[in-house]
């Protein structure tokens, strides 16, 4: 299953500022076992690109396909098919991870026989298992984040989209989220990443998307993205990227 | 999307609601002081005011009154000293202003000289008369005044009766007036007047404070944490996310009432047990009007009673909670539904209100006066249920037309579409909800009070306060769209032959609204006597036939066309087909009359006028047929008194299919004329 996004735009509008495109005609395509990475500064439309893919916002314009799907004519099938996590999301702080697992699994329409199976090993895979009857408001960030990204896989879904996974996490959780993004790589999944961190794309990406100001400035595999701008780190590659915008604008 | 999937998934709503329920029993430190804290209500009033009336009772009979007199006291002096709560001190050197001024006493009484409780000599003399003077500051004066007043009105019956006896006049006693007191037939389900005085005021403002909390949590909570981002990404239906939510907030108001009914009933057995400690007669002083009398029964009928009223409020405040964006914003929204719920309270302040008539269909209203007459032992089941039907009907449409509110991204994440964009795409969906919520509320109940209290001259400022004003305030001066275009005031296409046409149709909207009004009288029993009191309540017998014209035929055409046709019509969605349009605005002009027997053939009157609007681009046409039809129906109800015979039905089917004919013919030459000058302008542009 491969997914597809084809010039994607979505308008904003703010008192200040007027109407201006959060995201701006963005097209990108992410195969089977492949993990896409969106690097960008804050504000650059990261966050808005993959919640418009993921159904929580409506597109102004384009089209996005999983496989057979059309995202946007058919959200109940693509919601069933792709997984989400945002920056931004939160945890029920009342209900343990096990209840919250179960509550958004069976959601989800995870027949009962897999969906324990599959809590179980979310638990083992993410290393939180003696976590699993504590209630998450008592959680740490690092646990919290992984109940976050166990929520949003219980499904398993074709495609897992995660924004910014690893805001607020010490290095050991990063390290263990960025292994658990491996692992799902290794089964087949389409992997989308957004991150503002240049090291963690460099790390754990295929292939990269720069995005600024609303548009995917450059995309490929980092040999690629060195190719096309002569820069040997992605740090020096972002930046070439941004002022070759900023100039031709 | 197939049908199946828009049937209901049971198991999804069951989902959020146990998940729900049990977020919300987790959360012990909100929940708790709710539920604990209501089951002293009861006896915080129960035990709480006899508690305070023993003290003053006591306090009375261990303070008394000081009193003294001006004059020589003479036999008043006498008759006082059998009432021990006055004292009677002598004045001594102070005049009376100062003995009172210096709070010396609380009264002086003056006596006449010639005041005798004998018969006078000359029976024709005026009476001279007994004075009370008291420091007017003071309330305790007062209070020793009006008590020496109503002592002395014995005072008075005693003296007459002593001077007929010295008269020698016979005397035959008149017959003795006794208080009779009459016990509800349904005793086992009638509380005592004490608890039915305050009992329906503190149930529903408990259920109001039960659905706050859990419905900004639910809603706003869920938005503000986080969490409501990743619901929406999951296949859940937010209609079932909605209804699950409903459910866990309704049982969670429901609980709170509950407990404060649980309190109460307690609280009659502290109450019995207290009274056994006061002094018996103290006891059966405060236990006729402050006994707490709250037999089972009635305990589970109000309660049966408010869990649609829970229902209705739960459902009422998660809509409000919807729309905020902020826990804070929501607290706010709260208001609205407080004042909500005190209008019913206030209308049933007007008087004899009951359920057994047109207030079942009323949400809210309805079931705190089902509850207000289980308590009185006044027991109505069909009409109960009905309103327990109304108020779950009401609750789940509410629920359905705000779930697409829950991922609005305006709301969700503030991101908003242009004001200039939104009035080039006619995108007025959020102001069309407002008014029409506003205007259906305003019916519900500014409009019901008006009607009650001034009839036809009500009936009048409902049109122009609840029907007209809204509309254009809304339309002209918040939105300041173009008058003329909001309200379609042009000429219609097809010009006067459609006006003609227009009016023709009248007689034949009146015969087909009143052919459908026959049937639902036979289907629904008590249909005929809601019309008849609707009858009475406007004067139809008694008021001047032009007026009733006036009133009832030409306002609401000119008012209602103006908002139905004119704003609300505008305001549509551009996207909505014209099928769409008019069957929105015909349903909500028949849901607008808030009558069961009239939604039909209004609602198809409503599609009728909608359909002549969008098709002869004018307001106009629709206003000669309203006004046709409604001065028609009031005609026909006075002075034929509904007998109509068959040249009266024929005259309408003729002239109405005629005005059918009148009006497809001034439409298809006015457009085939508007072609021919188009083709015309071109091929002139062309040459």
């Amino acid at each position: 299953m491969k997914l597809h996004v084809e010039k994607l735009c979505k308008r904003f509008y703010e008192p200040a500022r007027g109407e201006f495109f959060a995201c701006n005609e963005i097209s990108f395509e992410v195969g089977q076992g492949e993990i896409f990475g969106l690097l960008g500064p804050n504000g650059a439309g990261k966050t808005t690109t993959l919640r418009v893919i993921s159904t929580i916002l409506k597109p102004t314009s384009g089209s996005a396909h999983l496989g057979d799907i059309d995202i946007f004519q058919d959200p109940d099938a693509a919601r069933r098919a792709m997984g989400f996590l945002s920056s931004s999301t939160g945890l029920y702080e009342r209900l343990t991870p096990r209840e919250i697992l179960t509550y958004f699994g069976r959601l989800s329409g995870v027949a009962e026989p897999v969906l324990k199976e599959k809590i179980e090993s979310l638990f083992l895979a993410l290393d939180f298992k003696q976590f699993a009857d504590a209630r998450c408001g008592k959680l740490s960030q690092g646990t919290k984040q992984k109940v976050s990204i166990a929520r949003a896989i219980i499904h398993d879904p074709k495609l897992m989209i995660f924004d910014e996974p690893s805001t607020g996490l010490d290095v050991l959780a990063t390290q263990s989220m960025h292994e658990f993004i491996k692992q799902a790589k290794g089964e087949g999944k389409c992997i989308v990443f957004s991150t503002h961190i240049m090291s963690e794309a460099e790390k754990l990406c295929d292939r990269i998307g720069i995005i600024n100001d609303g548009k995917i400035l450059a995309q490929g595999t980092l040999a690629e993205l060195r190719a096309l701008t002569g820069e040997t780190y992605l740090e020096e590659v972002f930046m070439a990227l941004v002022r070759k915008y900023e100039l031709a604008k | 999307m197939n049908w199946q999937n828009k049937s209901i998934d049971f198991a999804q709503i069951k989902l959020v609601f146990v998940k729900e329920m049990l977020e919300g029993i987790r959360d012990y430190r909100s929940l708790l002081p709710m539920i604990v804290f209501s089951v002293f209500i009861g006896p915080l009033f129960t035990i709480g005011v006899p508690i305070i009336a023993a003290g003053q009772v006591q306090h009375e009979l261990r303070e008394r009154f000081v009193v003294a007199f001006s004059s020589p006291p003479g036999p008043v002096a006498g008759y006082l000293k059998g009432h021990k709560e006055f004292r009677v001190v002598p004045l001594g050197e102070l005049s009376k202003e100062q003995a009172l001024s210096e709070k010396k006493v609380d009264a002086v009484i003056f006596v006449p000289d010639d005041f005798s409780d004998l018969v006078s000599v000359d029976v024709k003399k005026q009476i001279p008369t007994l004075a009370i003077y008291y420091d007017g500051k003071y309330a305790r004066a007062a209070s020793c005044a009006a008590r020496l007043r109503s002592v002395l009105e014995y005072y008075k019956e005693y003296v007459v009766k002593q001077r007929l006896k010295l008269a020698n006049i016979a005397l035959s006693a008149p017959e003795t007036v006794y208080p009779f007191v009459v016990t509800p037939t349904n005793r086992m389900f009638a509380a005592s007047p004490f608890v039915q005085s305050m009992l329906v005021l503190i149930l529903v403002f408990q259920a109001f404070m039960g659905v706050i909390y859990p419905s900004l949590d639910a809603i706003t909570g869920e938005r503000e944490r986080g969490t409501l981002e990743a619901l929406l990404s999951t296949p859940v239906r937010r209609s079932h996310l909605f209804i699950g939510k409903l459910a866990a907030i309704t049982i969670s108001s429901f609980a709170v009432v509950l407990s404060t009914l649980v309190g109460f009933y307690l609280s009659q057995f502290i109450q019995i047990k207290y009274f056994s400690f006061l002094p018996a007669t103290l006891a059966s002083q405060l236990n006729s009007p402050l006994a707490v009398g709250l037999p089972l029964p009635c305990v589970i009928l109000v309660a049966l009673m408010m869990l649609p009223l829970c229902l209705s409020m739960a459902a009422a405040a998660m809509a409000l909670a919807t729309f905020a964006r902020t826990v804070q914003q929501a607290q706010a929204y709260m208001l609205p539904l407080m004042l909500i719920t005190t209008i019913p309270l206030s209308v049933m302040a007007l008087g004899e209100v009951h359920i057994d008539g047109p207030c079942a269909f009323v949400p809210f209203l309805n079931s705190i006066v089902a509850m207000d007459d289980s308590l009185s032992g006044r027991i109505a089941p069909l009409y109960m249920l009905l309103a327990a039907f109304i108020s779950t009907a009401f609750a789940l449409t509410l629920c359905t037309v705000v779930a697409p509110v829950v991922d609005r991204e305006d709301i969700l994440f503030g991101i908003e579409e242009s004001p200039t964009r939104r009035f080039f795409e006619q995108n007025f969906g959020r102001e069309l909800f407002f008014l029409c919520s506003t205007v259906f509320l305003l019916m519900f109940y500014l409009s019901q009070i008006l009607v009650l209290k001034h009839h036809l001259l009500g009936m009048a400022l409902t049109q122009l306060l609840v029907i007209l004003l809204p509309g254009l305030l809304l339309a002209l001066f918040w939105l300041k769209l173009p008058t003329a275009a909001v309200l379609r005031l042009y000429m219609p296409k097809g010009g006067v032959l459609t006006l003609i046409g227009a009016l023709m149709l009248a007689p034949l909207s009146v015969l087909v609204a009143g052919l459908i009004a026959t049937l639902f009288t036979r289907l629904v029993p008590g249909s005929a006597a809601l019309s008849k009191l609707m009858e009475e309540y406007m004067g139809l017998n008694t008021q001047p036939l032009w007026l009733l014209l006036l009133v009832l035929g030409v306002m609401p055409a000119v008012c209602e066309e103006l908002l139905f046709r004119g704003v609300i019509l505008s305001l549509m969605p551009k996207r909505f087909s014209t099928m769409r349009r008019v069957l929105t605005v015909g349903g909500m002009f028949g849901a607008f009359h808030m009558s069961l027997l009239r939604f039909l053939p209004t609602g198809l009157l409503g599609c009728v006028l909608t359909f002549l609007a969008i098709r002869t681009g004018s307001v106009f046409p629709c206003m000669l047929l309203h006004a046709g039809h409604n001065m028609l129906s009031v005609f026909i109800a006075v002075q034929l008194k509904e007998k109509i015979g068959g040249s009266e039905l024929a005259i309408g089917l003729v002239t109405g299919l005629a005005g059918f004919a009148i009006i497809i013919f001034a439409i298809r030459s006015a457009e085939k004329k508007e072609k021919g000058d188009k083709l015309e302008k071109e091929v002139v542009g062309g040459t």
